[in-house]
């Protein structure tokens, strides 16, 4: 596939610049009039049409308040050209954040955007992908974020990928968009085992004799999500149920069991329902504050707890076997 | 999709719009139909009725289906299949109505009530575009019928309102207020105002139809090619505005303003009418230099060939850029119609639109001609016998034709005929009639009884139509068709001479107009005959502004645009120096509107430029510089990256941190700047040519290693 004709660098070149092919867009990005591309929409191809019938008939008749009005609307069409462009060219994308997902769910990329014109940008849309775009009512001045929704099939991680900015504001004559393609992606977690058998317990325990403690975490209440919350501690039962976003919070008179996880202890064969069993067992050791140890082969985790030992256990569990 | 499409958004990214879960919602609707309104109103005036109350009434209709949706009757009403049978019904009975089909006029009508039926059975966004375009269309043939500056101003609501529609259907469910939509929608037809009006002015205009439809009957007064009694009386009653005229020099007495138009030799005893067969003839001499007279005529299109000018016209009707020699008479360029040998000028096509030319006249009342007067300037047919009886007996009594005519002329002064714009009706014999029983006519009758008198005594006579007097309003002539007049000419001693009976019966009409000789009659003809002098003035004012606006809007042609290109001092620009103009002129225009680019770079210092340049430069290769990262750090770090380009990095690092921490005098700073911009542009050069030559040391560090 690499070969280095010159005629192939250069087709390759020029796919870079136009299309954007490779992800080599750093953040913070302006949008400059070079990025940004503009055509008629099928509407504007139809008005353009209509004013040339228009002067057509202007001709043939000599109708000089024809002209004039042809030329009204030609010079409203000229106008929306450049409103369309102004609208879209000088944002600034300021940076990319991801939110991991679990396997199933949707992996989030939060952009957010910034202007320094003046007026307020109207009806930007961005896309990424297939079916996972979001309309941008307005970007103002100050910062604007967007989200951008991912459906997750399995494991691994998932690339944003280009991200095209969007619109066809005010007129709809004219479509203009550019293309930001950064490399940014978003690790996809194993899908968690739904009631997995209880995780297995350390035998070198430190004597306290609550050692069911932590089956299912005493959870003592829900409320909303708020950015920042560890993804460990989302109701994911109740987000299956559509209450939306809650988060556990637990009592924590619990105290923690030792564990040592490994793909062998799981009792299954299929190393992606061992997975699943695995990232199963993290999030209740996680939700009950309990130390555990992670083995797999190639990768080990020693003996530990916390918020980063829990989020490199999820990350090995993602990237497990594949490749990099 | 198909795989067109398909391929076509790789490259264009397909629109992507919220699903609309109405077929169309009621904001877009009412947006399209208050278009619709807007665009139709004009054509009220000159459609039938039926038609126009067919368009509201489908409009109507389904504004009416939106807020009850429920209504199965409606619902069928409008259905597609119903509506294109009721489009399909209409158009059968324009056809009907009209007589024909393929015209200008049938189909405006059928536009008219396309573009009502599109909007009743409208569901789609793409029907909402196809009905915008068919209604930007329509908008545009209102023009067929008026340009006055009325219709000028009732079409900037309606394109307002459609580019207001246009934004409604980008997205209706945008939350912004409809007054800050429309302010928006105003402020971009007021950013393409400049580039319209430029194009107004630049674009070339095309001399003629490109094709021609049948003649359109349109009902327009005016004098026609035939004339029988009554007819000038019935154009006299109309106060519309015939043509206008501006003398180059003083206006002549009212009673030499003869404006001459069609003349009228065949007679079949009742009607008067041209003659089938017409000679041509060339400019004639100028007479004397006192009577002379140069002016321009502004005529309002009247559907007819023959073009007015004060008898006797001695010259070509030409198009309008004076060109005066010395002697003082008009040599334009493009010549607008011939000259007769019966003194009518005829232009080269029917005067569809407002035409402008140049005319000189000599005012004479003879006509010089070498031919022999025409066999039909004799002939009289009709039961007339009163009249011939009574021309013999006068004509005996006469030593001479001249003598003759002039005791005809006497008659009418004498006997008590009476001047009237409402005359009985006459039967098979009108002069007959109108001589001996009635004595009471308008000037056709004088003229023509005339005529039948001449004839009679077997001296060649006809009858002339055209406008007599005009009224001046600042420094220019309204001449209205209330002035339309016949008079009479007999041929006598080798020359066409001029009779007008109507000023032996009513002098007051020949030296003051129609109003002064018939005070009672005409008062009610309009507002130009009302006494109110405030009202009068008023009326002046807008027919002045209504001059000015056909002269320089109406009437803009290639002479006037050659006439601009004088004015600023560029002879006729050839079609590359149009297309540069408008293309800097557009550039222009667009800087102004996006703004100047703010010219960041322009208040910083050398050594800054030459920063951002090397910057810049780098970036394009992956290496952007962190927040906070000292620039010799950041040069460090891409001579790790990057070693092929080692020497030349290192040198550029020392160069910079020459320029920034050595205190240098002014000399020293533009060499070490100097070798800044060699090695940048030794880099920049190799980076452009690097494609050239794949095994060139310049090459580009993965991505991967950039980014670290």
């Amino acid at each position: 596939m690499f070969s280095n004709s010159p005629i192939k660098q250069v087709v390759d070149r020029f796919r870079q610049r136009i299309f954007r092919t490779r992800p080599e867009d750093t953040l913070p990005h302006v949008i400059t009039h070079q990025r940004v591309y503009i055509v008629p929409t099928k509407r504007g191809f139809a008005f353009l049409l209509a004013l040339l019938l228009m002067l057509v008939a202007s001709v043939n008749y000599s109708l000089s308040l024809g002209y004039g009005l042809c030329f009204v609307l030609t010079g409203l069409f000229a106008a929306t050209l450049l409103h369309t462009y102004r609208n879209l060219a000088g944002i600034r994308v300021e940076n990319i954040k991801q939110i991991n997902a679990f396997a199933g769910a949707d992996a989030q990329f939060l952009i957010s955007l910034s202007s320094t014109l003046k007026e307020t940008r109207h009806g930007i849309r961005l896309s990424a992908k297939e079916g996972s775009r979001l309309m941008l009512p307005i970007g103002p001045k100050n910062k604007t974020d967007a989200l951008i929704t991912m459906p997750t099939h399995k494991r691994g991680s998932i690339q944003l990928g280009r991200v095209t900015l969007q619109s066809d504001w005010p007129l709809g004559l004219w479509t203009c968009w550019s293309y930001i393609h950064a490399p940014i992606k978003s690790l996809v977690f194993p899908k968690p085992e739904t009631d997995p058998p209880p995780m297995p317990s350390s035998t070198i325990e430190g004597g306290g004799s609550r050692s069911t403690a932590g089956l299912d975490g005493e959870v003592s209440d829900l409320r909303q999500y708020r950015p920042g919350d560890s993804i460990g501690s989302i109701a994911w039962k109740s987000v299956a149920k559509g209450m939306g976003m809650q988060v556990r919070t637990f009592d924590s008179s619990h105290s923690p069991t030792n564990a040592i996880l490994s793909l062998e202890k799981t009792g299954h064969s299929q190393i992606e329902k061992q997975l699943s069993r695995l990232c199963a067992w993290v999030l209740e050791a996680q939700s009950s504050k309990s130390e555990f140890a992670l083995h797999l082969p190639g990768a080990t985790l020693e003996s530990n707890r916390g918020e980063n030992h829990y989020r490199s256990a999820l990350k090995i569990l993602a990237l497990y076997g594949i490749a990099q | 999709m198909s795989s067109v499409a398909k391929k076509w958004h790789r490259f264009i990214p397909k629109l992507s719009r919220a699903p609309t879960t109405a077929a169309m919602d009621a904001r877009t609707l009412y947006a399209l139909a208050t278009v619709l309104l807007l665009v139709q109103l004009p054509h009220v005036l000159h459609l039938p009725i039926w038609i126009t109350l067919t368009g509201a009434g489908l409009v109507g209709l389904r504004l009416f289906l939106l807020h009850e949706p429920d209504q199965k009757v409606l619902r069928f009403l409008l259905s597609p299949i119903t509506v294109t049978l009721l489009a399909a019904a209409t158009a059968l009975l324009i056809r009907l109505d009209f007589g024909y089909s393929i015209g200008r006029d049938p189909s405006v009508a059928f536009l008219f009530v396309l573009v009502a039926a599109k909007f009743a059975e409208i569901r789609r966004a793409s029907d909402a575009t196809l009905l915008l375009c068919l209604a930007a269309f329509l908008l545009l043939t209102q023009y067929f019928y008026s340009q006055t500056i009325l219709s000028a101003l009732i079409t900037l609501p309606a394109i307002i309102a459609l580019a207001f529609a246009l934004s409604i259907l980008r997205d209706s469910d945008n939350p912004v207020k409809n007054t800050q939509q429309i302010k928006l929608v105003s402020k971009l037809l007021l950013h393409g105002l400049p580039l319209a009006a430029l194009l107004f002015f630049i674009f070339p205009r095309l001399p003629g139809p490109l094709w021609s439809l049948p003649e359109d009957s349109m009902a327009t007064t005016g004098l026609s090619d035939s004339m029988s009694p009554g007819s000038i009386g019935e154009i006299s009653k109309s106060n519309e505005v015939a043509f206008r005229v501006e003398f180059d020099g003083p206006a002549p007495a009212p009673n030499q303003l003869y404006w001459r138009g069609p003349v009228l030799s065949e007679f079949d005893g009742r009607n008067w009418k041209t003659s089938k067969t017409m000679m041509e003839t060339g400019p004639r001499h100028q007479g004397a230099k006192d009577k002379l007279h140069n002016y321009t005529v502004m005529l309002q299109p009247h559907k007819q060939r023959w073009l007015f000018a004060l008898d006797a016209a001695i010259s070509l009707p030409k198009s309008d850029n004076i060109q005066t020699d010395t002697s003082g008479f008009q040599t334009s360029n493009r010549v607008l119609g011939r000259l007769m040998s019966d003194g009518q000028l005829i232009a080269n096509k029917p005067v569809s639109q407002l035409l402008r030319y140049r005319q000189s006249s000599n005012l004479s009342e003879t006509l010089h001609t070498s031919r022999t007067p025409p066999h039909n300037t004799r002939f009289l047919p009709g039961k007339n016998t009163k009249t011939i009886e009574f021309a013999a007996s006068l004509r005996q009594n006469t030593t001479s034709d001249m003598d003759y005519a002039r005791s005809v002329l006497q008659h009418f002064n004498r006997d008590v005929f009476r001047y009237t714009l409402k005359p009985q009706l006459l039967g098979d014999a009108p002069v007959d009639e109108f001589l001996f029983q009635t004595k009471e006519g308008f000037c056709e009758h004088y003229a023509a009884a005339f005529v039948v008198m001449m004839r009679a005594a077997d001296i060649p006579a006809r009858v002339v139509t055209g406008y007599m007097g005009g009224q001046m309003n600042d420094d220019y002539m309204i001449v209205r068709q209330s002035d339309a007049h016949a008079w009479a000419e007999a041929h006598i001693d080798g020359a066409w001479r001029r009779f007008d009976p109507t000023g032996f019966v009513a002098p007051s009409r020949v030296e003051q107009g129609l109003s002064a000789a018939l005070p009672n009659e005409t008062s009610n003809t309009g507002f130009a005959r009302l006494d109110s002098n405030w009202l009068r003035q008023t009326q002046l004012k807008w027919d002045s502004l209504n001059h000015q606006w056909q002269r320089f809007v109406v009437n803009f042609d290639n002479d006037s645009q050659d006439k601009i290109w004088d004015k600023f001092g560029f002879g006729n620009p050839s079609m590359l120096q149009l297309t540069i103009a408008v293309i800097t002129m557009s550039l222009a225009w667009s800087l102004l509107i996006l703004g100047i680019p703010r010219k960041a770079l322009q208040h910083l210092s050398k050594n800054e430029k030459l920063w951002r340049r090397l910057c810049h430069l780098l970036r394009k290769f992956g290496f952007a510089r962190i927040p906070g990262e000292s620039a010799s750090e950041f040069l460090t770090r891409v001579i790790v990256r990057w070693p092929s380009q080692r020497d030349c990095l290192i040198l550029l690092d020392s160069e910079f941190r020459k320029l920034r921490f050595q205190n240098m005098n002014t000399k020293e700073a533009a060499f070490t700047r100097r070798i800044i911009r060699h090695e940048i542009l030794f880099l920049e050069i190799g980076i452009a040519t690097a494609w050239l030559k794949p095994r060139f040391r310049f090459r580009k560090p993965s991505m991967a290693q950039a980014r670290k």
